[in-house]
Parts: structure tokens; sequence; C-alpha cells
């Protein structure tokens, strides 16, 4: 996982993505930032099974 | 006479249009000049038609009495966030953006009312793209909560919750991606329903998290409720992530709402630690009122909740960072700062963490299906505190601050992370007269579950007839 929480890491990806902020905006997205790491680091701690896939309900099936 | 009709129910006008009590222009008129008389205050209306809903009454009346009546929502006045496409007339999503966008084709849930000959009102205001919780929205004023306008009503479907509260329409339609039903629903005092993921065509809504955003309904009751979802629920081919269900008929089985037997797990433990007084003790009444219907209520944990609020946070900061990509890129200066820094963000998330939130969301359904072995329905509070003032940005705890934001979603967003059915009813008000809502949760496709136990805790109780002090007619 990379340091999204990193002003110089965050620079790079937000310009990889055509957005390019101010230091000092940067600087603003810091909370935030800590808080999709943390969040994004209990996602790492859990061992998916290979086979799970990425959405919420097959849409074919009645959920019930 | 007509300042009676505003705040009648689908059944009562139905039938009163039915029986030649009052016809459907009685009531749109009604309903209309409450407009008029309270949305210079409370602002929930960013558009209304005035004009097209007469018209529509006046078919309806005659529909209605030479025996051609559709069905429930037949001549009943009704609001829709202004996130549904509506052909022809403006479609703002709250966003300078859209300001003039007229789209050339209704959403499936305004067709969906169009055919069941509902009288649509008024497109309401809502946060700006429906990405936050305060509706203080910086391009079209800020929506004002009709129990202290000094308060926000929650968001970001805040309009449809106060024309409901307020009685400037019957039911309305709102979407929920974080909480956007139930926060408003829990601060306006109004039922609110956030039925199964798919459950609702999200075909024509402009979208915020195209995983998480999940359209509902509001009422003043959970009959209300029940049968605006129902009526616009169904199959969709028009969405690819419509389930294969035909359209409910919950409010028929709502006719028998015995839940005695049923066990109800009361969520406890620090996910939900953090809630005010008030509302703590209106939980705890809550139960015992459903102990006396009948219901076992037992404490439960619900394991992971708050790292699964986290974790939808995510997916739903990467899903609008994806969706307004470009209006970003071009015109940052479009969005207010709270929205732009929002999307900012959402750009630092990687595409592996995405990709792997959303492979979690199955464990996270896994284990409250769990909990759905043991219990039929999970209770607890919709938000922790009643409704913030306007320009409030944190709530205080004994130990800590929260800002209103993550306060407001943070016992919602679990549920839209798992898409499982949530109810909310109110169920208590503070001492300063403000209303607090619980949350009723439920296997994916039991709707029918939660509205069962909603409508039996409101015949219990009288939460949901209380009104607003509002200008007098």
């Amino acid at each position: 996982m990379s340091d999204q929480s990193d002003p110089q890491q965050m620079d790079c990806l937000l310009k990889s993505a055509g957005l390019v902020l101010s230091s000092d905006r940067i600087h603003q997205l810091i909370p935030a930032a800590k808080r999709l790491k943390a969040a994004a680091a209990w996602v790492d701690r859990h061992d998916l099974e290979w086979g799970e896939p990425a959405f919420v309900f097959d849409p074919q099936e009645d959920p019930r | 006479m007509t300042g009676d009709l505003v705040y009648l129910g689908i059944e009562e006008l139905s039938r009163g249009y039915r029986q030649k009590s009052f016809s459907p222009v009685d009531a749109v008129e009604a309903v209309l000049a409450q407009i008029e008389r309270e949305n210079p205050i409370l602002n929930a209306f960013l558009q209304v038609g005035s004009n097209q809903a007469m018209a529509d009454a006046r078919a309806a009346e005659k529909d209605i009495r030479s025996g051609r009546w559709r069905g429930w929502l037949h001549g009943i006045p009704v609001s829709v966030k202004d996130l549904f496409f509506s052909r022809g007339i403006p479609t703002t999503g709250g966003s300078p953006f859209f300001q003039d966008y007229r789209p050339a084709f209704d959403s499936t849930v305004v067709a969906r009312l169009k055919d069941a000959g509902a009288v649509i009102v008024g497109k309401t205001n809502l946060h700006e793209l429906a990405y936050g919780v305060t509706n203080e929205n910086r391009h079209f004023g800020a929506c004002r909560n009709p129990w202290d306008p000094e308060r926000i009503p929650g968001g970001s479907s805040g309009g449809s919750a106060v024309s409901v509260a307020a009685g400037m329409s019957v039911v309305s339609y709102g979407t929920d991606t974080g909480g956007s039903i139930r926060i408003p629903a829990s601060y306006c005092g109004v039922t609110g329903l956030k039925p199964t993921f798919g459950r609702i065509s999200r075909h024509g809504v402009i979208p915020l998290s195209t995983t998480l955003d999940h359209p509902g309904s509001f009422g003043r009751s959970v009959r209300d409720a029940a049968i605006a979802a129902e009526v616009v629920s169904g199959r969709d081919p028009a969405d690819p992530s419509s389930i294969r269900a035909e359209a409910p008929t919950w409010s028929a089985s709502l006719l028998e709402p015995s839940v005695k037997g049923w066990v109800a797990g009361f969520l406890s433990g620090p996910f939900v630690k953090d809630v005010c007084a008030p509302m703590e003790s209106a939980m705890r009444a809550a139960a015992g009122t459903l102990t006396e219907a009948g219901v076992h209520v037992e404490a439960v944990e619900l394991e992971d909740a708050f790292e699964a609020g986290e974790v939808a946070h995510l997916i739903q900061m990467a899903d609008g960072a994806a969706i307004h990509h470009q209006r970003l890129r071009k015109q940052p200066e479009q969005f207010s700062e709270d929205v732009r820094i929002l999307l900012e963000q959402g750009h630092l998330i990687s595409a592996v963490d995405y990709i792997n939130a959303q492979r979690l969301r199955r464990v996270f359904q896994r284990k409250l299906n769990k909990l759905f072995d043991r219990f039929q329905a999970l209770l607890l509070p919709a938000t922790p505190v009643a409704a913030p003032l306007i320009g409030q940005e944190c709530i205080d705890w004994e130990t800590h601050r929260e800002s209103v934001g993550g306060a407001s979603t943070r016992l919602v967003r679990p549920f839209n992370l798992a898409g499982v059915p949530v109810l909310t009813v109110p169920c208590g008000f503070t001492e300063a007269g403000l209303p607090l809502g619980m949350q009723i949760v439920t296997r994916a496709g039991d709707e029918l579950g939660g509205l069962r136990l909603g409508e039996a805790f409101e015949r219990r109780t009288a939460w949901h007839l209380r009104r607003p002090p509002l200008i007098p007619g």
C-alpha cells in the first residue's frame, strides 16, 4: 500500500490524475488522507479469498 | 378544509377521493398553498411546478370520478429530490454544473410515478451533488429544518424530508449513499426507507457512487413510505444493478402487523457508545415498546461496524471522484469547497485499495447475515444526536470532538456497504422539541420485516403524529 498521506506522494497521485494543487491545498487533504489510509490498512488486514468478487449482489439473483 | 388535507396520509386521501369527500384538485391546491407559505423560510424546493401539478390533479380527478382509479398514488401530491431526471424540467443536482440541464427523458422513478397517476408538485433541495449531510447548499441556499429553522434538516435528501414533515408533499423520493435518506428522516421526524441495493432503479439519477447509491422514500407513516417505495420498485432493464424481483406488495402484507415472537438485536458496544442522552433513553424506551408488542429484544454487538463505515466512505470517495473527475479537472471552482475537497481526496485512493474494499463488502455482508440467522431485525439510532445548528462544525463528546458530517454518517454507513434495507422511524424528541430517529435493519430483500416491525412500533407510539410549529394557514 502506498503512503497516501505523504504530501509528495499525494502530489504525484493527483498530478497523475490531471489535478494540479497548491502545496497549501495538498496539506488540507492530509487529515482525510490519513483516515483513508487507516481504512485501507484495515482492508489490507483481511486475507480475502481468491474467489471473492468485487460486488455487492449478483443482479441476476433475488437477494432473498 | 384545505389546510386539514396537507397532513393526511395516502390511504385517507385516496379514500376521500373515491368517496368524493374531496378531490385531488383540493389536495394539490392545499399542498401548493402550504409550499407558498412555508418554502420561503424552509427552502425545501428548488422548483415548484404549480401549473403542471394542477393539470395533473384535474386529470386524476376526472379519471377517479370515472372509475379509472390507478392505485394508491393516483392524485397524491409527491415531491422528488432534484437528482432524479424529469423530462423537460431542470434537474440541477443542486449544482451549477446542471442548473440549466433539462433531461430528454424521465428517470425510471419519475416515469413510474407518472404511470401511477401521482402528482409531482416539485423538485426538492439537496446537498450539492448529494455529496454531504448538512444541505447547506451554497448555490441554491440552505434548506432549513421545520422543527427549528436555525438547524440543518440533514442530507443529502434534506428537501425531501422537509417537504414531507411540513405538509408540502405527502411522500417524497430521495437517495441514500451514506445515510442521505436516514439522516434527514431522523433530523426531521419522518419515516425514511432505504430499500435493498438494486430494489429501486437508479436509471436517470445523477450518481454519486455507482455501487452505494440507493433510491428510497419518505412518508409521515411506515405505511406511506412503504406504498411510495413499492410503486416505483421492480426490475428495470435500464439499470444494470436492478435486482430481478417483481414489484413488491409490502403495503398489503402490512395489514397483518403481528410481530409477536420476533427476535430483534439491540445494537450495543463501542459502535453506538457516543450518542446523546435523549437518544439513548429514546432507544431504551423503543426497545420497551417492542417488548410490549411481543418482540424479544436482546443486546448484540455488530463486529467491525465502525470499520465497515470507513470502508464505505473510502468506496464513496473513489466512486464520487471517478464520476466527477472531468468536471473537477476542468472547472474545479464550480464546486463548493466542501464538495471539491472530498472529490480531490477521492483521487488519492489506489486501485488496489478500492478493489479490495469492494471485495470486503461481501465479507461484511456475511457477518451481518450471521446475525440475521439469530435476529429478524437490528435496532440502533439513526443519528447520535438531534439536528445540529446550521454552520455547526463539531459535536463534543466526553473524550473527543467529532465533525457533524462524521457523527451524522457514523451509524448509517455500514448498511450502505452491506446493501441491506433499513427503515428509519421517529422514536422520540429532545426536551427542545427536536425529533430523533431509530434504524430498523433487516436482511437483504426483507424490507417487509423492517416495515412490519416499524408499523408495530408506530401503532404503540405517537411520535410520527407530531407536527412541526409552522406558519398557520
